[in-house]
């Protein structure tokens, strides 16, 4: 049997195909931004999504397979993001896929969208091995996740409300600083002093590891705000910087707390924010004091790509969890509803 | 040429297999209660097992392409571009109300084929019924039920309606239609992939190479953030 299998994402505003060869080596990783289109929007547009993945999913599901230099006879599977994520996206991905699988007699897997996010890291780090402890970012999601085993996840908390990609989108919206905020800030933060202001870390005493971020996304803006009426500037990169503290302080320390907790040694960050260089270094410095290994994937790995859920399916394959023909996006899908 | 016909342009889901001008089947699932998602592929697996034809044995694929629901559309094309691009077989897109008035083309008489667009508007096309089709003789559009009355103004012919609109075209135009409106029995007033996939081969003699893989659903309508956007900048003026 060849270990090839096709990926396809299309969960939200990225339409994206690989090919990945046993779980871990990536052939081929195509991805067809749209960002530009929403831009004048401010975020991402269901609506738009949705026709520009229908109008681009078969040429990037073509080139992913030309430049893997494979053919259809070469594979062994295929996999798909089935949620969580908008659902109009979803279903695009999900029927081309579930056509292409029925007419190539394929055998299909639908994957957690989440899940992939994980298998970025396995990717990027062949030696990264369960159990670890899984910081999922993005911004559509903040998930800590104890990872057990291939398909094995406990999921230890989440966001109670913004996710952290969605609220440095929210405020960079309000510093003028465009969509999407996440590089925005970090861009502009690198001019600022993170201790210029004291926003606040949102304390859940009784969830160690549940996220808030509205609290801090409202201290911006009513910091924005007040200083408006008085007819007074603000500093712009003093403001990103302290923000972007605020945020990163709260991922890095419930995150180690976590893996302390569960007693592991390595810690995989993915998703969107995992980008974010402010994030990466309090990681590394305060990761290396707690004698951690933590782990991020190359950039083009951190945002929605395909090779990430080609390298969940081949596990998921694996195990025999096939899609049956009348597969359903599911748009709030956890990695715990399995 | 063996031909397999999709639509799920409004809750009915259908798929239909043609042979030259025979219909071998067509299965019609008008469940509203179940997605796309979880009818298209078990009816069409279905059909082709009732029909004993592997999936490799079709020629050519043919999708109702619009206008109708913006997420039905985009399962039925994807799922014919699925196919189209596994097999390396064409694909044609079939104007959804061409292949509904395509359902019941009386020679002589004005056909109305009518879909709910949601927000009280219509999407519709006038057709003058002729001996070998249906002839569209407007634009596909997105109106108010009311604007259709001008439409039906003109001549003393028969105007058949058909479509999951025809609720929606009120008890007065109705009214002021008399006689001269006629509803199609129930089961030709459901889209059919039988339509589509007819006039998919009809399209298909002219291009044989069908669509491209490129090819977007006909929405006539556009998102309405879209719409906003366009307001907001008319108003703001140039930036
Ligand atoms: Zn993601």
């Amino acid at each position: 049997m060849s270990q090839l299998i096709l990926g396809i994402e299309t969960s939200c505003d990225e339409t994206a195909a690989a090919v990945v060869a046993g779980g871990r080596r990536i052939r081929s990783n195509i991805i067809f931004s749209q960002i530009k289109l929403h831009q004048p929007f401010g975020g991402v547009v269901p609506e738009l999504a949705s026709r520009n993945h229908i109008k681009n999913i078969n040429p990037i599901i073509q080139e992913a397979l030309d430049q893997a230099g494979v053919t259809w006879e070469d594979l062994a599977g295929m996999a798909v993001t089935y949620g969580p994520g908008l659902v109009g996206a979803l279903l695009v991905g999900l029927a081309v896929a579930k056509a292409l699988a029925f007419a190539r007699r394929l055998p299909l897997v639908g994957v957690n969208h989440l899940e992939g996010h994980i298998y970025s890291n396995y990717l990027a780090h062949p030696h990264l091995k369960p159990p670890f402890v899984s910081l999922v970012v993005s911004g559509g999601h903040t998930d800590l996740v104890h990872v057990l085993g291939h398909g094995q996840y406990c999921l230890l908390g989440q966001t109670r409300d913004d996710a952290a990609g969605e609220a440095f989108d929210k405020v960079a919206r309000v510093l003028g600083l465009g969509y999407p905020g996440g590089p925005a800030i970090d861009a502009a933060a690198r001019e600022g002093n993170p201790r210029a202001i004291d926003f606040p870390r949102a304390i859940l005493p009784d969830a160690p590891a549940d996220f808030s971020f509205s609290g801090v996304k409202t201290a911006v803006l009513n910091y924005h705000n007040q200083h408006r009426q008085r007819g007074q500037d603000i500093n712009v990169a003093h403001v990103a910087a302290s923000f972007q503290a605020a945020v990163v302080e709260v991922l890095v320390e419930r995150t180690l707390a976590a893996a302390v907790k569960c007693e592991v040694e390595q810690v995989a960050v993915c998703g969107g924010v995992a980008a974010n260089t402010a994030l990466r270094e309090l990681f590394r410095i305060r990761g290396a004091e707690a004698g951690l290994e933590i782990l991020f994937p190359p950039p083009i790995l951190c945002t929605d790509n395909a090779a990430m859920i080609a390298a969940a399916g081949y596990y998921r394959l694996q195990a025999g969890c096939l899609a049956p023909l009348d597969l359903n996006a599911v748009p709030n899908l956890s990695l715990d509803s399995r | 040429m063996l031909i397999l016909g999709l639509d799920t342009a409004t809750a009915t889901a259908s798929v239909a297999l043609v042979k030259g001008k025979e219909l071998l089947g067509e299965e019609i699932l008008n469940i509203p209660q179940k997605t796309h998602s979880q009818k298209l592929l078990p009816v069409l697996a279905r059909l082709l097992k009732g029909a004993g034809v592997q999936v490799e044995d079709v020629d050519a694929f043919a999708v109702s392409a619009g206008p109708g629901s913006f997420t039905g559309l985009r399962i039925g094309l994807a799922t014919g571009k699925g196919f189209a691009q596994a097999l390396s077989k064409p694909l044609s897109t079939v104007p959804t109300l061409d292949a509904l008035a395509y359902n019941y083309y009386f020679p002589g008489a004005l056909i109305c084929p009518l879909l709910d667009a949601r927000q009280g508007l219509l999407y519709t096309a006038l057709y003058r019924g002729e001996r070998n089709g249906p002839r569209r003789q407007t634009d596909y559009m997105a109106l108010p039920p009311e604007e259709l009355a001008d439409f039906f103004l003109v001549g003393e012919k028969p105007v058949i309606l058909l479509g999951d609109g025809i609720e929606l075209l009120g008890k007065a135009l109705l009214a002021q239609l008399g006689e001269r409106a006629f509803i199609v029995p129930a089961a030709s007033r459901l889209p059919r992939a039988s339509s589509v996939a007819f006039l998919g081969l009809e399209a298909l003699a002219e291009n044989p190479l069908g669509d491209p893989i490129t090819v977007e659903p006909l929405y006539v309508r556009k998102s309405a953030a879209e719409i906003n956007l366009e307001k907001r900048r008319a108003r703001e003026g140039p930036p």
